[in-house]
Parts: structure tokens; C-alpha cells; sequence
């Protein structure tokens, strides 16, 4: 178990957002947390890096060590990385020096480049645009820049919040099936989503949040066979 | 050759104009506000510098080297004590808390070094030196050699060091900043030491053609400021840039016409070039594709 929620509660003023979460993260796995806007999930992945605004109660620990508040930098040092909803690159910064932020803590020189060199691999479509400003990008190609840059930080565990919200069916595909070779280096994937069918294809195990609190949990293939459930909690599937 | 020692003397004035102006622009990138205490704090460095001179025997090469990291500390320390405990608030707040250091940097020099005003040694040698047959000061040289190894300096750290890079990065999206484990709370710091640094400087190297009394930066960060709106407030190269530009248009307006009128023909030219272009002279409006 790379991580473990043990009653967590987020509140914002007088608004719950996360509601006594407990669950947990096996190492090496692809965990979808799937669930409608506003039940929770981003608010949720906020709280693992330490940037949630929100009022927090109840434990998050890492390899079985409570967190505690710790800053961000902390936890992205102890192996978390996550890849935010709606991207928020550097949009004035080149594709290269988003890349080279992700890496911000990291002083292994050679390890930094070795693994920039496996992520524009990953991301091919990235290698000619290293010196674009990554504003000008397509939307799938920011995506890719997200993902990397999260990436760059050698992580153990990468959060993906919304990686395919507002993107072509073609590019959801393209980056869905980097989620399996992100998992295949040995990274352990959190993958939110509203997109419930692409995620449940792609993950060994799900957690269905509602309101806050997680209504379901299986192993992702049970949970897309089960069609009154995914009709019910996940919309159109 | 009458041209080449109005033009040094333009970009000498414009020198100092861009010093102050870049410090504006780099609190503006990291806090959002207009530092209005900024010339106060050259200013003060300033007879801190003139102390030092006279009282501590220091020579005026080791004053304008220590002028830096001195000034560094100082609007470090400012952020630390005046700033960092409102940052959460909005940023008006920070805007007044900024007037009140001009006040007080204001008052203090008064109380401290009295409201009469004192000579400050050279820092260059004051005969003038032949180029091309037309006599140039060597101020003005040595003004314009000074900001431009700052300027590169400053454009070194920032387009090609880490942690320059991470102070853009902030700027542009601090939250983004803070998941790369970037201090954004001491990315705030270090531009208010960077600019008080960079505005003791400017405020040492005009000193000498001028006097020394607390009113001395008054004019000048109104047009360093009103030179880096020309050139283009969000960027450092483009507001260093209308600050020179600034410079040399005074000096060939004051020669033209009379000096009185030069204040005022600066800004109605800035008015006018922001009506055509907002963003500022050497700056294009960002469209962004979605």
C-alpha cells in the first residue's frame, strides 16, 4: 500500500467537500476514482500534495507514515506528483522549461536527463515542440506537457486529475493508453475522471465518489460489467 | 557630433530610469503591486552609501559594489516584516503598505540625515574624454556600462538559471509553481530583495550629478515607471527598453525646447503611444489559442 486515506474530511467554510474518506492505493497499481463535478476528487488530490485551501481532517499516509501538513515540496521529494485539472502549465515557458520545472527539486543531473529523454520517448509529438511556448499548444499536446512535467519528478505515485477533460476522441485514446505505459515503468497511477468508461478500460481497481464519499468501490472490470451501477452513479457511460 | 553626447547623456538618464523601472516590474510579476516605495528605498540605500563613504572611510568602488547585496537584504528584510504577513489579503492592501514605506523611508531620511542636501564624490573621472571628436562624460559611460552588465545579469538569471526560471514560473502560475515544490512565498522575497538591490544601485550612480536629500528619487520613479509602461510593463527587456527610449527623448526634447517642458512632453508621449498600442511600445498583446 503506496498510500492511505484514514477518515479524511475537507472542508471548505461551511461546505464539505470530502466527507470521513477512508481507502487505500496498492503499489504498482491503476486506481480510477470516478465520480460527477463536485463530488470531491480534485479537492481530494489537492489534499495528497499538500495545496488544498480546504480545512482537512483525519490522516493521509504515505508508505504507512502519517503526511502529517506537510508543504508541498515535502511530498513531492517523498515520490507524489500530480498532473492538475485544466493543466496549469507555465503557459510563458517553453515546452523544455515546463519539463525542466517538473524537476525543480531534483540535483541528479544525469537522472534528470535520462529521464526526459524516456518521457519525450513516451511523447514523441513533444520533441519538436521543446522550444514552443507551451500556451501555444493544441490541447492534446498541453496535456502531454502536464503528464511529463508531473513526470519529471521521478514520482512513485502520479495523480492524473481530468487528463482527457476537453479533448478530441482520438487524443482521449492516445492518452489513455500512456496511463498503461506510465504504470508498465513501475508508477503507481491515480487516475480521476469523468470519462468512466475510458477510465474503468484502463484501471486494475475504482472508487465511485458521490457527494464527498466513496458510494463504490471494485475491481474495475466488475464495476463496467454492472451497467445499473454505471448508469446510476456515472451517467452516461 | 553634438548627436553623441545628448544620446549618452539621454541613455545615461534612461540607465537610471531603467534600474528603477525594472525593480517595479519584477515586485509587480511576484506581488502584483506597484511598489511605490521603491524610489524611498533607493533613496535611503543612498545615504546609507553616503554614511558609509563618510563616516566609515569606505572607497566609492567597494560603496557601489556592496550596494547590491546591501539593498538585497534591506527589501528582503521590507518583505519579510511588511508584506508577507498581508499577502493574503488583496492586493490593495499591499498597495497602501507600500505608500507607507515611502512615508516612512521619507520621514526617516529626514529625521536621521536632515532636509538639507549633500554632495555625493564621483564614481567616475569627471574630465571629459574625446570620442569622435565631441567630448563625452565619463559618467554617462560609466552610468550606461554599469546597467547594462546588471541588465544582462539580470537577463542571465532569469532566462537561464533555475531558480530564474522558477521565478517565472511563479509568476505565471503559482499554483503550478507550489506542485513543482517551487517556495513561492520566497519567490516574493527574493524580487523584493533583487529590486531594492537593483534600485540602491540607481539611486548611487545618479547621486553624484545630482544631490543627495530625501526628495531625490521622487521624479525619477514616477518616469522609471512611466518608462516601463511605455516599453511594456510585463516585460523586463521591453520596460528597460521604453525607459531608455524615455531617457533619449528628454534629452533631445530639453535641448529643442525648454527644459520645463520636457516632464511634460514625456508623458503626453506616453499617453499617445499607449492609446495606439495598450500593451505598451515593444510588447504584443498575447493572444492565446484555446
Amino acid at each position: 500500500m503506496i498510500l492511505e486515506v484514514r477518515g479524511l474530511s475537507i472542508h471548505y467554510g461551511g461546505i464539505c467537500a470530502v466527507d470521513g474518506l477512508s481507502f487505500g492505493i496498492e503499489t504498482g497499481s491503476i486506481v480510477a476514482i470516478l465520480g460527477a463535478n463536485g463530488a470531491g476528487k480534485s479537492s481530494l488530490l489537492k489534499a495528497f500534495m499538500g495545496v488544498c485551501p480546504g480545512r482537512l481532517r483525519g490522516e493521509i499516509l504515505l508508505d504507512g507514515a502519517p503526511l502529517g501538513r506537510a508543504a508541498p515540496d515535502r511530498i513531492v521529494r517523498a515520490g507524489l506528483a500530480l498532473s492538475p485539472e485544466g493543466r496549469q502549465l507555465f503557459a510563458g515557458l517553453s515546452v523544455a522549461e515546463n519539463l525542466a520545472m517538473g524537476a525543480y527539486l531534483r540535483r541528479d543531473a544525469a537522472g534528470v536527463k535520462r529521464d526526459r529523454e524516456d518521457i519525450l520517448a513516451l511523447f514523441p509529438r513533444l520533441r519538436e515542440r521543446l522550444r514552443q511556448l507551451a500556451g501555444t499548444l493544441s490541447g492534446g499536446e498541453q496535456q502531454m506537457v502536464a503528464v511529463g512535467r508531473a513526470l519529471m519528478s521521478a514520482p512513485r505515485l502520479l495523480l492524473l486529475d481530468e487528463p482527457t477533460l476537453g479533448l478530441a476522441p482520438l487524443v482521449i485514446d492516445e492518452i489513455m493508453a500512456l496511463v498503461g505505459a506510465i504504470r508498465d515503468r513501475g508508477i503507481t497511477v491515480v487516475l480521476v475522471e469523468q470519462n468512466a468508461s475510458k477510465a474503468l478500460a484502463r484501471s486494475d481497481h475504482a472508487h465511485v465518489m458521490e457527494k464527498g464519499r466513496i458510494v463504490m468501490s471494485g475491481p474495475a472490470r466488475e464495476l463496467a460489467s454492472n451497467e445499473e451501477i454505471v448508469s446510476a452513479y456515472l451517467g452516461t457511460a | 557630433m553634438t548627436w553623441l553626447p545628448l544620446l549618452l547623456s539621454g541613455l545615461a538618464v534612461g540607465s537610471i530610469y531603467a534600474l528603477i523601472g525594472l525593480a517595479l516590474v519584477i515586485i509587480n510579476k511576484a506581488t502584483d503591486v506597484v511598489n511605490f516605495a521603491q524610489g524611498e528605498i533607493a533613496m535611503f540605500g543612498t545615504f546609507v552609501a553616503l554614511s558609509a563613504l563618510n563616516a566609515a572611510g569606505l572607497p566609492v568602488i567597494v560603496v557601489l559594489l556592496l550596494a547590491l547585496p546591501c539593498g538585497f537584504l534591506l527589501g528582503a528584510l521590507l518583505e519579510l516584516v511588511f508584506i508577507k504577513p498581508i499577502s493574503d489579503g488583496p492586493p490593495l492592501n499591499v498597495l497602501i503598505v507600500t505608500l507607507g514605506l515611502f512615508f516612512m523611508f521619507n520621514s526617516l531620511a529626514g529625521i536621521v540625515w536632515g532636509f538639507d542636501p549633500y554632495r555625493f564624490p564621483s564614481l567616475f573621472p569627471t574630465e571629459p574624454i574625446a570620442v569622435a571628436g565631441a567630448a563625452v562624460s565619463p559618467a554617462s559611460l560609466g552610468i550606461i556600462a554599469v546597467t547594462l552588465v546588471l541588465m544582462a545579469a539580470l537577463y542571465l538569471f532569469f532566462e537561464h538559471s533555475r531558480y530564474g526560471t522558477a521565478m517565472r514560473a511563479a509568476s505565471m502560475n503559482p499554483f503550478a509553481a507550489r506542485l513543482m515544490g517551487i517556495k513561492v512565498g520566497r519567490v516574493a522575497t527574493v524580487s523584493w530583495g533583487l529590486a531594492a538591490g537593483l534600485s540602491v544601485v540607481s539611486g548611487i550612480l545618479i547621486a553624484p550629478l545630482t544631490f543627495v536629500d530625501q526628495q531625490m528619487m521622487i521624479s525619477i520613479i514616477l518616469k522609471g515607471f512611466a518608462g516601463a509602461i511605455l516599453g511594456g510593463f510585463t516585460s523586463l527587456p521591453a520596460a528597460a527598453a521604453g525607459c531608455l527610449l524615455l531617457g533619449v527623448t528628454e534629452a533631445y526634447v530639453g535641448t529643442l525646447a525648454t527644459s520645463t517642458l520636457k516632464d511634460s512632453f514625456a508623458f503626453a508621449l506616453i499617453i499617445l503611444v499607449l492609446m495606439l498600442r495598450p500593451g505598451g511600445l515593444f510588447v504584443k498583446v498575447a493572444r492565446r489559442k484555446v
